[in-house]
């Protein structure tokens, strides 16, 4: 079958040698072996008309496209299920609970607490694909409290029920985990789900699966738990998994690089209704999710046909990773990049991040942004996390919470996650600004935004990246950069978009003794070391933002409107990102300007001001650790 | 006989070319889009038309990359009075790294600073300075500066940020 391999040439040998007996044979009219010849071209010309409708008819069947193979896979919908108490069991410390309530998360101990769930159901081959497993309660009783749990599969091909003597923490534990932490409210005949895809594909990446023990250990504090049975709905495990037809599923290990079975993804809370997320009006659990490393979605190729940088499943929320794949755009390097996408999709699920504003709510939305195009442009190519590239939009004549008008267009996307400490080191994040002034000027650029070095407010002097951190007690854990992007053409600065960029809910924090390690602002750590006040923030989620337009400047009088740049915003030829800057100065009168200081963006009262400021929130349920 | 023979065989050899031919015309255009889809098509103009302006202001440096080491080479300088070509620690008013020897006004190429160790993920700004040690700027009150990110563009990601 090697003739059906794309562009392979055999179709058209075939065709040739048809063709070329026939004309041979025309020459020899009159040769005696003319029988002959014709038969030998027809032949030919049937085989290669033959292929070449095979050809087309798979051509039209989408056969070579996006499969490598030619198996078929059947996709098979199945619910395990708890069959007798001795399959659902809590254990808290020396207790061990197989009747009456169960719970979710902490009881008394912190370190050994245990939901144990043994299901069962129809055997799902070893090797088999799991497109989706989810974990489902349905809730017994209206709860809100914070839970911090990590779910992991037993390493047992026949797991046993419970018992006294052989309890959920007493199991050997397969290596993949599902960690999740939130505060959200779960509503009475509600059902809410987690995904344990990772975990279950692991187990059946081992085993052949008709009993899977499920051991889901409390990470949180003392009594930080959910009721999630009162003799109801027992919980149950829906999987929908594919086995390829026409091999044996058990010879043949996953592919999918979703489930791979060395990683250890950090999953987050995947309520499906519609939990708000507000401070608890319960007693609140301090929680500190231990980071973990993800499964990427998709390997961090880049290129034709592939979409640029790796998501992490736990940022996927209650979405599948197809879904996400959705939202993708063309670069200008032809190359395709995520994008702007809603928290909640329109097929109903909720993504675990977010992006803030949609850029087409702006009025001079100038097309989709392609995230992470500035940063692939590097050599070499950075990925920068997807889930901390943050949307903003002000639109001329918007008015934020001090009363003051916005005078002009701007839109801009910057990358800003709080989910992780690499922004403690990482100084240059990646800016597409967009803004067109009230007298119709333009400044449309690109690059990696220097945001200076970091420190926290206590820091003298204070540093363009300020953040909370170690040794500097706060009331408040505000965190703000300021993201300088100017375009330099041998080094005169030809414009200048700073733009800058707050949240009032950053989900880490510094330790400024080691810049690489996650402190989650909720930590008791956290707490002990820089806040004063002793407030719960474990629903931090890094969505309460504030962003600053401006100062905005042009220094491009009689120029070219037209730059083409390095990733930095050095003017190169040949550079790979193409900058567009009016070809004015904002010392002339261009209608609203301070000169030097920046083109005027609001008044404050009677004062003029450089930066227009906005605070919007974009907290939603759902959002995770990693946003 | 022999004659009506030999005219149905060619009607069937003519019927058999035509067939084939949009055959093989279809299966050309379907291999042609193919590649075409495999192909990221750039928005961008070919490298060659990337082109910029020299700028208006007679002072300008241009430097390509910074490797960590103890040397910055800047590519070109233009000045327009005698000056420094200065590197500093992360701004323009940072610590001075590095400094060249006095430049006469006018084009130089190829000038070797040696500076303090630079390591990998340093921010540099690289200015001129004038003979009375002032910051050479343009009509607009900025500095000529080129800001570098020594070595690698910076640290990348850690899987676990994602």
């Amino acid at each position: 079958m090697t003739f059906l391999v794309k562009n392979d040439n055999t179709v058209f040998y075939f065709l040739f040698i048809g063709f070329m007996h026939r004309r041979k044979s025309a020459r020899r009219k009159t040769s005696r072996r003319s029988t002959f010849n014709h038969l030998v071209h027809i032949r030919y010309i049937i085989i290669g008309g033959v292929i070449l409708a095979a050809l087309a008819i798979l051509a039209n069947t989408n056969y070579f496209r996006g499969n490598s193979h030619n198996l078929a896979q059947a996709t098979t919908n199945t619910t395990f299920t708890l069959s007798s108490d001795n399959t659902f069991v809590n254990e808290d410390d020396t207790n061990f609970q197989t009747s009456g309530d169960r719970w979710l998360g902490n009881g008394q101990s912190r370190d050994k607490s245990y939901l144990g769930l043994l299901v069962s159901g129809e055997t799902i081959p070893q090797g088999a694909h799991i497109e989706k497993a989810e974990l489902k309660f349905t809730q017994p009783n209206t709860e809100w409290i914070g839970i911090a749990i990590k779910i992991k599969a037993e390493d047992s091909s026949v797991p046993e029920n419970y018992s006294s003597s052989s309890r959920p923490s007493s199991r050997n534990l397969l290596s993949v985990n599902n960690s999740y932490s939130d505060n959200v409210k779960w509503e009475a005949g509600q059902t809410y789900s987690y995904d344990v895809t990772s975990v279950v594909q692991e187990y059946v990446n081992k085993y052949d699966a008709n009993k899977i023990s499920l051991l889901i250990k409390g990470t949180g504090g003392s009594w930080s738990r959910k009721y999630i049975y009162k003799g109801s709905e027992k919980p149950r495990l829906e999987i929908q998994y594919t086995v390829q037809n026409g091999s044996n599923p058990s010879t043949q290990p996953s592919t999918n690089p979703l489930v791979s079975p060395s990683a250890t993804p950090s999953l987050t809370p995947t309520a499906t209704p519609k939990p708000s997320v507000t401070p608890s009006p319960t007693p609140n659990a301090s929680v500190s999710p231990t980071p973990m490393a993800s499964v990427m979605t998709t390997p961090p190729t880049g290129g034709s046909g592939a979409i640029f940088g790796v998501v992490g499943i736990d940022t996927l929320g209650t979405c599948s990773a197809q879904v996400h794949d959705k939202y993708v755009t063309t670069g200008p390097d032809g190359k395709l990049y995520r994008t702007w996408h809603p928290v909640k999709d329109p097929s109903g699920c909720t993504f675990a991040h977010e992006h803030g504003d949609d850029p087409a709510t702006s009025t001079i939305f100038a097309g989709t942004v392609p995230f992470g195009y500035v940063a692939a442009q590097l050599d070499p190519p950075m990925d920068e996390p997807h889930v901390g590239f943050k949307c903003f939009v002000h639109n001329k004549g918007q008015k934020n919470d001090e009363g003051s008008a916005m005078l002009h267009d701007t839109y801009f996307c910057f990358h800003m996650g709080t989910g992780g400490p690499a922004r403690f080191t990482a100084r240059f994040h990646s800016l597409d600004f967009h803004m067109t002034s009230a007298s119709g000027y333009k400044l449309n650029v690109q690059g990696m935004a220097d945001i200076g070095n970091v420190g926290t407010i206590c820091n003298n002097p204070r540093q363009r990246r300020t953040v909370q951190g170690f040794g500097c007690l706060l009331d408040s854990p505000y965190e703000i950069w300021e993201d300088v992007l100017q375009i330099r053409n041998k080094g005169s600065v030809v414009a200048s978009a700073i733009v800058s960029t707050a949240v009032f809910d950053p989900i880490t924090s510094m330790d400024p003794a080691d810049l690489s390690r996650t402190v989650y602002t909720w930590s008791d750590e956290a707490q002990q070391k820089i806040f004063k006040f002793n407030d719960p923030r474990n629903n931090y989620r890094g969505c309460n933002r504030e962003a600053y337009s401006g100062p905005v400047n042009w220094y491009n009088r009689g120029a070219s409107q037209t730059y083409y740049t390095d990733p930095y915003g050095n003017v190169v030829d040949g550079g790979v990102l193409k900058q567009e800057i009016s070809a004015i100065n904002t010392s002339q009168n261009t209608g609203y300007v301070n000169q030097f200081s920046g083109l005027t963006m609001t008044y404050k009262g009677s004062e003029i001001m450089t930066q227009f400021k906005y605070h919007k929130s974009a907290c939603v349920s759902g959002l995770g650790i990693k946003n | 006989m022999k004659k009506s023979a030999t005219r149905q065989n060619g009607a069937i050899q003519l019927i058999l070319v035509a067939v084939i031919i949009s055959l093989a015309i279809s299966a050309f255009i379907w291999f042609r889009d193919t590649g075409t889809s495999s192909r990221p098509v750039s928005s961008l103009p070919p490298v060659s038309q990337r082109t910029n302006p020299e700028p208006t202001n007679p002072n300008r440096i241009t430097v390509s990359e910074v490797a960590p080491g103890s040397t910055v080479i800047v590519e070109e300088v233009e000045l327009e009075q005698d000056g420094y070509i200065v590197v500093k620690k992360d701004d323009e008013t940072g610590a001075a790294l590095g400094k060249s020897t006095l430049l006469s006004a006018g084009r130089h190429t190829g000038v070797r600073i040696s500076t303090k160790e630079l390591a990998d993920g340093d921010v540099i700004f690289i200015v001129l300075q004038s003979k009375a040690g002032q910051l050479v700027t343009d009509a607009n009150e900025n500095s000529i500066a080129v800001v570098k990110n020594v070595g690698m563009a910076m640290g990348h990601y850690d899987p676990s940020e994602y």
